[in-house]
């Protein structure tokens, strides 16, 4: 590799596959578009075209405008009118200087002229700049001749020398354990120093500073403990840009209803599959939260992945647009409560407990069938069982053993128009929608009780006046196969079947 | 189905392993009831599912037994089928097979499909 190509390389701005130091990256990424509005395409094009100016100019600019607009912001009412000067406005401030330490020294310059107060520039820790709590610049005592030294430390202008910096440990990033409790080389402090960092990426330091940027603020006013910072993290750089934009989005536009950030993530990623078909990114998927108490101990950190098998179903657009509705299930004190299909799925959780309960609702006339929802539903549930107790049998060196996840999409497919059509004459059953739903509430309960011999009485029972249906060849030899002779997912069929006694066609 | 009762039924039945083939179940039972009145067809359903539903599988089998004990060629293939199923099965084994013979029982029934 030429020394042109490593200059390329060292300039380009990507995730690296380190959780920690991405979503310093993310974070980066934000407050420039926060300061100077630069989306990811303008920022990538600014950092090939002059990434001197982008690290050691508009950076330090932007991480120092941007604290201070946060107070401002808290405290309203104090400040007074002075209206902070944006670089943003000043296209000038940089020079013409291509060398790093230049740039530097004229953006400190325009740093000191217009956002230093009593021989200090007055950053300060509030907001989500708490994680820095008195971590060198931000400490009140420090003034502006220490706090420049500490910025050309970070950005590489000086020698990292500052313990601090040097070894990467709770001080700097509250995810990692602090000195004393690295456990193995207890003299040496943290194992992971910013030199060795800074070989692999560049710019790292910088990205240390960032990091609590890259997250969303979640206020929950009824309980305070449950205020978190959040982001969406996945190892592709678009993708997590693009997701945790749209979760912003949402979470500002939805300040009364606060849903669970699991599923507005959710609904974010649900919109951004459409755009960018990453199924790799799927897969890798975190939810990273935190919270910081008073002596910034880590309340909540989760993370969330998603299993590759609901991953691989999910990127199939008819599956998933079924999936991607709220159902209501539950009636709670006479309110109805509503289920997102896809969060079940998601959490790898079965999805027929909830249809069960949906049907007990619409049996109950609380609720209107969601016929296409419920049946994907099922047969997803049925076809996974499948899928997976055959997988259980089979041997590592049998040809099916890398079956992927495209035939099992294909199988639910094929089951769908099978199933629907053959369970569908079920309804001829009766002409009473009254005596349907006397059927479908005795079947409801043997199902409960998950009891096949009483579901198949019940069912042969009623079937039994009715000599046409008895002798429909589709309709038993459905009833053969996918309840009779099914050991793993008779159940699902058996809802589906009730289903269908509940579908009245004008409410289609 | 599932693999551990195939293998308990084995286990009663002796050497040869068997497999309960549904369908073939079904086919032969219909054969059989083919031209049986509908009503006669309908009451008999309604007892054997009574004794399903209470796992008795003695009374089953006397019932099924005592309406097929007539010399009618129609029988053969249901009887056959018996000879080789009948055993004191486990109740999940039993219920599959039971309901089995009831479906074949009723795809005979005036109005649909009578002939295989």
């Amino acid at each position: 590799m030429n020394s042109i190509d490593q200059e390329e390389i060292h300039d380009h701005i990507d995730f690296t596959g380190n959780w920690f130091m991405d979503i310093g990256i993310l974070g980066f990424i934000n407050l420039m578009e926060e300061v100077y509005g630069w989306n990811l395409e303008e920022l990538r094009n600014k950092i090939k075209n002059e990434p001197e100016k982008v690290y050691y100019g508009y950076f330090p600019l932007a991480y120092i405008y941007y604290n201070l607009m946060k107070q401002r912001e808290k405290n309203l009412k104090e400040t007074n009118n002075h209206e902070l000067p944006s670089p943003k406005d000043y296209h000038n401030i940089l020079g013409v200087s291509v060398d790093k330490k230049q740039i530097f020294e004229e953006s400190w310059k325009f740093i000191e002229k217009n956002y230093s107060k009593n021989g200090r520039i007055q950053l300060s820790s509030s907001n989500e700049f708490y994680y820095f709590h008195n971590f060198l610049f931000f400490q009140p005592k420090w003034k502006k001749e220490k706090q420049k030294s500490a910025f050309e430390e970070i950005l590489g202008l000086k020698n990292l020398e500052d313990d601090v910096l040097v070894h990467m440990d709770r001080t700097v990033s509250k995810f990692l354990p602090s000195k004393e409790e690295f456990p193995n080389i207890s003299y040496t402090g943290s194992l992971i120093t910013n030199h060795t960092l800074q070989n692999i990426v560049s710019h790292s330091t910088i990205f240390v500073l960032t990091f609590p940027l890259g997250f969303i603020y979640l206020m929950n006013e009824k309980d305070k403990e449950e205020n978190r910072r959040t982001m969406f993290y996945s190892s592709n750089m678009e993708f997590s840009y693009k997701i945790n934009k749209k979760i912003k989005q949402m979470v500002e536009r939805s300040t009364e209803k606060k849903e669970s950030i699991f599923t507005v993530a959710w609904e974010a990623i649900i919109d951004t599959l459409t755009e960018l078909k990453s199924q790799w990114a799927l897969e890798n998927m975190y939810l990273v939260s935190y919270n910081l108490e008073e002596n910034q101990k880590l309340i909540n950190v989760e993370y969330i992945g998603i299993p590759k098998l609901q991953a691989a179903i999910i990127m199939d657009d008819t599956i998933r647009e079924n999936l991607n509705k709220y159902i209501p299930y539950r009636k709670i004190e006479g309110k109805i409560k509503w289920k997102w299909l896809i969060q079940e799925f998601i959490k790898g959780n079965l999805l027929y407990p909830t249809i069960m309960n949906h049907l007990y609702l619409v049996l109950n006339k609380d609720a209107k069938l969601s016929y296409s929802s419920s049946l994907y539903s099922l047969l997803l549930d049925s076809k996974i069982l499948e899928f997976k107790s055959k997988k259980e049998k089979s041997q590592i060196f049998s040809p099916d053993y890398f079956d992927n996840f495209k035939s099992l999409i294909k199988n639910i497919k094929d089951e769908i128009s099978f199933t629907s059509f053959a369970s569908g004459l079920i309804n001829q059953i009766s002409e009473s929608a009254e005596t349907k739903n006397r059927i479908a509430r005795e079947l409801l309960g043997t199902l409960k009780s998950n009891n096949k011999n009483m579901f198949l009485n019940i069912l042969l029972k009623n079937l039994n006046e009715n000599k046409e249906l008895s002798s429909n060849r589709n309709f038993y030899n459905w009833i053969l196969e996918k309840i009779i002779s099914n050991e793993t997912s008779f159940e699902m069929y058996g809802l589906i079947l009730i289903m269908n006694l509940l579908r009245r066609e004008k409410n289609e | 189905m599932n693999e551990k009762n195939i293998y308990y039924w084995q286990k009663v039945v002796g050497d040869r392993p068997i497999d309960m083939n549904i369908q073939d179940i079904r086919g032969a039972v219909s054969e059989g009831f083919k031209s049986e009145s509908t009503n006669y067809k309908q009451k008999l359903v309604y007892n054997l599912l009574e004794t399903i539903r209470n796992n008795d599988q003695k009374e089953f089998f006397y019932i099924l037994l005592k309406a097929i004990n007539k010399p009618k060629k129609d029988y053969t293939l249901l009887l056959e089928q018996l000879n080789k199923s009948y055993d004191v099965m486990p109740e999940e084994v039993f219920t599959n097979f039971a309901y089995t013979v009831v479906i074949g029982i009723m795809a005979t029934y005036d109005g649909g499909e009578k002939n295989e």
